[in-house]
């Protein structure tokens, strides 16, 4: 009969050590004692508060939001944007703004209403929604009509400012991507990633005519 | 743009969700460490809550370069130490190690009985001296050398290695009834499942 050894060998330590390493342990704070001091400093924003905590329950687990209808009508928004971006719809005299007409005017089930901007404001969100759509194809076209015919716009988008506004709206885009994980059925969001996307698009086709011939452009 | 850098984004804006999100994903394991280096739960709970309030704060200079779970793990370190030196526990490091008679080996042994194995060496480590434990903690555990160990707690390298030696002589010891356990007993569990203490 052994007697037990009385020290660990190192070996055995290190296992033990090796074990210690993975272990985990249940939270040591409340996120509601958490919670309170971040909204103290004010790492917690007030918008961000008034919005409904649906990660109570953990993470793993935590069942798909329904999805509203304002959440489908963005993302029919998004869809469009990425076909469009993906060449879906290329060519000369179909540019991006007014692409989107219809993909909005589709996306807005058909609800006609006629635009009538006036001090009182919109009689509807339908009206306001179409004023918006509007609006934007609206500043598209007039961007573009500068482009082609303004020569003082047209001088500020040298390869070299375009280069610099392309890395601009890809932070836009990036921003507003980021924006819509967290708000995906905003409309101003989507607004602004298809506005920003759209530039950008256009400001790739621009770089791509004005580069010097035998030029290739490989990034964006 | 990893899932990660997506929440840390809409956190940094202030968004409550996100800011949870990360709490409860990270938490079992930076808790894991404070727990470790504090060697007292109440004190590593009172911790752990600035630990967090750490993080948060820096979240506008996580810059993605690493996993979030690494960037925070280094803060989560840093800001313990910090607060183990105002609680005057670290100020004892080089001279604080008392001798084995603090914990009585057969103390141990009869609480591994009923306890899980998790759970003595947590009380092992716990029998430690501050300083012995957070070099034991640093070194072994959390794989810093000893270089920046001593840069960290302000002590000399070599003071390091005499803390760690003393220390891992002491867990033999204490946890010495493990031995045949860590041989022939239960293997933990599938590699990379980390396993739970309740509290």
């Amino acid at each position: 009969m052994s007697l037990p050894s009385k020290e660990l060998s190192d070996s055995a330590l290190d296992a033990l050590i090796a074990r210690e390493r993975t272990r985990v342990v249940a939270p040591l704070t409340e996120w509601r004692a958490l919670s309170a001091q971040l909204r103290d400093e004010g790492l917690i924003r007030a918008s961000a508060e008034s919005r409904p905590d649906t990660t109570f329950a953990p993470p793993y687990t935590a069942e798909p939001k329904p999805r509203s209808g304002v959440f489908r009508w963005g993302t029919r928004i998004l869809v469009g944007a990425a076909l469009l971006g993906s060449g879906v719809v290329i060519g000369r005299g179909m540019t991006l703004g007014e692409e989107v007409v219809p993909i909005i005017a589709q996306a807005m089930s058909g609800d006609t209403v006629r635009i009538q901007l006036s001090d009182k404001g919109f009689a509807s969100t339908a009206q306001a929604k179409n004023a918006l759509a509007h609006s934007q194809t609206e500043w598209r076209r007039a961007a573009m009509f500068l482009v082609e015919h303004d020569s003082a716009f047209a001088l500020a988008l040298t390869p070299e400012a375009t280069r610099d506004r392309l890395v601009g709206l890809d932070r836009v885009v990036s921003g507003a991507q980021s924006a819509l994980q967290a708000a995906p059925d905003d409309p101003v969001l989507n607004q602004y990633y298809l506005s920003a996307y759209g530039a950008r698009q256009r400001a790739v086709q621009t770089l791509r005519q004005t580069a010097p011939e035998g030029a290739r452009l490989t990034g964006f | 743009m990893t899932t990660d850098q997506i929440i840390v984004r809409r956190a940094v804006d202030g968004d409550e969700r996100a800011l949870r999100q990360l709490w409860m994903q990270h938490a079992p394991h930076i808790d894991a460490v404070v727990l470790r280096l504090c060697g007292d739960r109440d004190l590593a709970s009172d911790i752990a809550q600035e630990v967090w309030i750490q993080i948060f704060r820096a979240l506008p200079g996580y810059r993605g370069d690493s996993q979030f779970g690494t960037w925070a793990h280094r803060i989560a370190v840093n800001r313990t130490l910090n607060a183990l030196r105002k609680v005057r526990r670290i100020a004892r490091v080089e001279t604080d190690m008392d001798d084995d008679g603090s914990v009585a080996v057969g103390d141990v042994a009869a609480d591994s009985e009923r306890t899980f194995l998790a759970e003595s060496i947590e009380q092992a480590m716990a029998s430690l001296s501050p300083g012995a434990r957070t070099v034991f903690t640093l070194h072994d555990v959390e794989g810093y050398t000893h270089e920046e160990i001593a840069s960290e707690l302000g002590i000399t390298p070599g003071g390091s290695k005499s803390q760690l030696f003393k220390a891992r002589a002491k867990l033999r010891r204490l946890l010495a009834h493990l031995q045949d356990f860590t041989i022939t007993g239960p293997t933990p569990g599938p590699a990379g499942q980390a396993h739970v203490t309740p509290l």
